[in-house]
């Protein structure tokens, strides 16, 4: 610093700036549109960057002196406000691994809400940067005077940088408002809790249909078995009838279901009518593979399916299965469902026999297919908990699959093939829909009200 | 480090003193012009440019880390002395327009991080950079160093799947720049706008990828038929390519092609786009949210609806990812790979479920070596793409039924064949589809052979019955939002199932 001053050839520098803030006379540098030492300059990042707000114990005229800088922190940042830093020069944080934990919690839901504030701009993500600003602030020369410092015309402002304004005694963090503490009740159930609790309805919705469609109801009180309840040996055949009353069921199941699931009472009304849709498509049509696979392990000859209540049709020809009724005949039942109960069989059920699919992977997928079915539709509020749902079943399955393989390569090869199985059920869903809408449209049988009423969601 | 290059234009006069290097003042001209991208003083001529120490820095980190960075304002903001560090997204793209060239970084004499900062005291890198060596410009050696440097990081095994996707990417993606480039030559009139395309390209994962960025709203049909065809005639070379597809019979290859197609012509407009707000098309064209007003009345009802959901449930995670190339072409593959495509015989399937698993463990394997901490969710992500891209597809493709079967739109020939499900199942296969299939592979090894002209003469030939006019093309289609066709689309829907049955 010496031997620059005593060049002649930089007459024109400026000397150096004390700090506009704490005033120390030998600290002056450029920082966020304005001068002051590194100690400021690094109090006012962290300020903005964790979203602290401090208030002033006193009158709000503390002295702020690089000898008392650190008494009164709200102050201070008030201070930095008009010496000029602009909280936009602050970068977003970049780590979450320092953040002190008082902190970390507050910080995640800001940044929830944030993502989707800032939708029209892409969030930068996490990146590892070693060489913080600080370390290249220290080889700048002093800065220029503020009065030398050019207009920043083109910044905008940036209005979810914005701490949250709300009364509370708390001098540094402030409590979160009430729509965040709907958000902080999700995240506090992990990845492995949020899978058993799935699992756990899945077998509750077996013992169920164990209760109403079979004869040994008695085997779900004495042992909490869980397992598909149905016999394979001579069941009886499926007709549009039992259709309606295991549909009605499992629409009640569903029910249940949206009632206990974390997340649901969070939910407005349009809201909890489109995610019980999910869940009925979800139990009333991935639940029928299910229960085929596991009363089938190995296909036949003549493929067959067997529905929620236990009753059974053939595939390929329905020659079991869909006898005449007085409300449809035979030659109509094949026309509508025939094509799409083999390309069921076909695309969604010789998987899963494929894979050897268990019961927890089983309730991963329908989980995953509830959240991601009617996603575009979702309100931005109800993608935020689709999302920690889905975060939180894809490491609650790694888990899973850690404990039961321990190798990276199946790991990775079954969560790709059940995630990837979802385009499947999502085109069969598709299908069956399409199928409804014609039934409807040219009255070739009668849909029930709750049926009528999901499809003009 | 102040390594200083030897600039042409700035000599040296004062000599290095090594017992003052901490004398600032000494080393540099006093002369010398401020930094050109932010106008703090320069300490030399740093990749191609006048910059100060700063700059240079942060340039090479970029580079070097293959950052990826967003502005949060738009994309305008001031670089200067004082306020370079607010957004670097800004300040990197001010680093490339000024002409700081990703060339001239050494690699291997650069590392970011030294591990002691005492080596720079030493006389040697002095001495080293005192004499002026040969500087190797060549971007496809620098690509491959690159490359190497990540090769050296994943699992062999799993670097050869990538590798072999990476390396049929990047030919397709210098096909689709060489035929565009040339276009772009014919509408300017010139060939002097080769050059400046070349210098206005910007810094991307692998150079064949590198475009101008876009710079009109697509208008016509014209554009969405053109880009159609382009992309799916480069799908069909792209597909001969994955190993197990050219062992299949001839049904099952259309069978896969057809279930392709769709989702190919949402996924590469998409990995192209840099935000939210708009999908970049081949052809330097783009559509916003609200494209409405260009396209003629009818078109714009096909495309104004589905653009939103690409942005919103394709783009939007991309780009909250920060999906990488690789992840991006592992990605297409195992779409392509579809086991359950409807069809497919039963012997295909084993095949294609092989292939499908061995770029799932490629992709995983990939995943955990970059970022391990992140690998469950992020993998998890990036597959959650797949079914929202297939219940896309369900859209486009139920609106360009409803179009060919009400005939509100001629709907062009080779879309129709690749997209659309054959009314009569049992007739014989689309005759050029057949055509592109049996031809041997036409993108050359090294650049663009003599014979690539005549090439795409035979390819644009091959598609007949085509006319621009009445063309419509449903590359980005959306279901109809008006309720007096609503009607109409259920009447479709069951007209469909009576031709099925």
């Amino acid at each position: 610093m010496k031997q620059e001053r005593s060049s002649g050839g930089y007459s024109g520098i400026p000397p150096t700036s004390k700090c506009l803030v704490c005033e120390h006379p030998d600290g002056g540098s450029a920082h966020f549109g304005s001068t002051s030492c590194l100690a400021c300059a690094a109090f006012f990042r962290r300020t903005v960057s964790l979203n602290i707000q401090f208030q002033c114990k006193k009158d709000k005229n503390c002295v702020i002196f690089h000898e008392l800088r650190m008494i009164c922190r709200a102050c201070r940042f008030d201070k930095c406000v008009k010496a000029g830093m602009r909280r936009e020069c602050v970068q977003k944080r970049r780590s979450n691994k320092k953040i002190p934990k008082k902190h970390m919690n507050m910080l995640r839901e800001d940044q929830i809400k944030m993502e989707y504030d800032e939708c029209k701009f892409e969030c930068s993500g996490d990146q590892t940067d070693d060489n913080s600003p600080l370390s290249i602030e220290k080889k700048s020369p002093p800065g220029l005077l503020p009065n030398d410092s050019p207009m920043m015309a083109d910044f905008k402002f940036d209005p979810s940088d914005i701490p949250s304004t709300s009364g509370g005694s708390t001098q540094r963090l402030e409590r979160s408002p009430s729509p965040k503490l709907a958000e902080s009740k999700i995240l506090s159930m992990n990845g492995e809790e949020l899978l058993r609790f799935y699992v756990d309805q899945l077998k509750n919705s077996m013992d169920r249909r164990r209760m109403i469609f079979t004869d040994t109801a008695l085997l779900a009180v004495i042992d909490d078995r869980g397992d598909v309840p149905f016999d394979a040996t001579e069941p009886p055949p499926h007709s549009l009838k039992r259709q309606y009353e295991s549909q009605r069921f499992d629409n009640l199941l569903a029910f249940d279901f949206c009632k206990c699931c974390p997340g649901f009472d969070f939910l407005s009304r349009v809201e909890k009518a489109i995610f019980f849709r999910s869940c009925s498509l979800a139990y009333c049509l991935l639940d029928i593979a299910w229960i085929t696979v596991q009363a089938y392990p190995e296909e036949a000859a003549e493929p067959v399916l067997m529905y929620t209540d236990g009753s059974v049709c053939t595939v390929n020809n329905l020659s079991y299965g869909w006898d005449d009724e007085e409300d449809i005949c035979a030659h109509d039942k094949k026309k509508l469902f025939l094509g799409f109960l083999g390309r069921f069989n076909d695309a969604i059920c010789r998987p899963i026999r494929n894979l050897k699919m268990t019961h927890v992977e089983f309730a991963a997928l329908k989980a995953l297919c509830i959240w991601k079915l009617g996603y575009c539709e979702f309100t931005p509020s109800m993608k935020v908990i689709g999302k920690e749902h889905e975060e939180a079943l894809l490491n609650g399955l790694h888990n899973y699959y850690d404990d039961l393989y321990g190798n990276p390569d199946e790991t990775g090869m079954r969560i790709g093939n059940l995630i990837l199985l979802m385009g499947t059920v999502f085109e069969m869903n598709q299908l069956i829909m399409e199928t409804y809408k014609s039934a409807e449209l040219f009255e070739l049988f009668k849909l029930d009200a709750l049926s009528k009423s999901l499809l003009t969601l | 480090m102040d390594y200083f290059l030897d600039a042409s234009k700035h000599i040296q006069l004062n000599q290095i003193d090594e017992e003052s290097s901490d004398d600032f003042m000494d080393l540099v001209d006093p002369l010398a012009e401020p930094c050109a991208v932010c106008g703090d003083k320069s300490t030399g001529t740093h990749y191609g440019v006048i910059s100060c120490n700063g700059c240079k820095g942060f340039f090479r980190r970029t580079v070097l880390r293959d950052q990826k960075f967003t502005c949060r304002f738009n994309k305008r903001c001031v670089i200067d002395k004082n306020f370079r560090c607010a957004c670097r997204y800004c300040r990197f793209q001010k680093c490339v327009q000024v002409g700081m060239k990703r060339e001239a970084i050494q690699f291997e004499r650069d590392p970011v991080g030294s591990p002691t900062s005492g080596a720079s005291l030493n006389g040697t890198p002095f001495k080293k950079d005192r004499s002026p060596g040969y500087e190797n410009g060549n971007s496809n050696g620098v690509g491959s160093n690159g490359m190497g440097q990540e090769n050296m990081r994943t699992v062999p095994q799993s670097s050869s799947v990538i590798d072999a996707l990476m390396e049929m990417e990047a030919r397709v993606n210098q096909e689709m720049c060489n035929r565009y480039r040339r276009s772009q030559i014919f509408a300017n009139g010139s060939g002097g706008s080769n050059g400046n395309d070349t210098d206005i390209q910007q810094g991307s994962d692998s150079g064949a990828s590198a475009f101008a960025p876009p710079n009109r709203p697509c208008t016509t049909e014209v554009d969405l038929n053109e880009i159609s065809r382009t992309t799916l005639l480069l799908m069909v070379e792209w597909a001969k390519t994955i190993n197990p597809f050219m062992d299949l019979s001839m049904e099952d290859k259309i069978i896969l092609l057809k279930n392709y197609a769709p989702q190919h012509l949402i996924l590469m407009p998409a990995f192209r786009s840099p935000d939210t707000t708009r999908v970049c098309l081949f052809n330097n064209t783009y559509m916003t949210r609200d494209n409405n007003t260009d396209l003629n009345g009818f078109a714009a009802f096909k495309t104004s609806n589905i653009t939103p959901r690409v942005l919103d449930e394709i783009v939007w995670p991309m780009r909250q990812l920060q999906m990488r190339e690789q992840e991006f072409v592992c990605l297409k593959a195992l779409a392509f790979l579809h086991p359950e495509a409807k069809g497919l015989s039963n012997s295909s399937q084993i095949m294609i479920r092989d292939a499908r698993n061995r770029v799932l463990k490629a992709l995983y394997a990939f995943i955990l070596d970059q970022m391990p901490d992140d690998a469950p969710t992020r993998y998890g992500n990036i597959l959650l793409l797949a079914p929202a891209l297939k219940a896309l597809t369900q859209l486009l493709i139920e609106n360009m039924t409803l179009t060919k079967f009400f005939g509100l739109a001629e709907v062009d020939s080779l879309l129709s064949e690749f997209i659309l499900d054959d009314i009569n199942d049992h007739s014989t296969a689309p005759v050029s589809l057949q055509q592109h299939l049996s031809s041997p592979t036409t993108l050359p090894t090294n650049g663009v052979s003599p014979l690539n002209p005549a090439g795409s003469v035979g390819s644009v030939s091959s598609v007949s019955g085509i006319t621009p006019t009445g063309m419509l093309s449903a590359t980005l289609a959306a279901p109809l939002a008006i309720h007096p066709l609503q009607s109409q689309d259920s009447i479709l829907n069951s007209e469909q199932n009576n031709h099925m049955l």
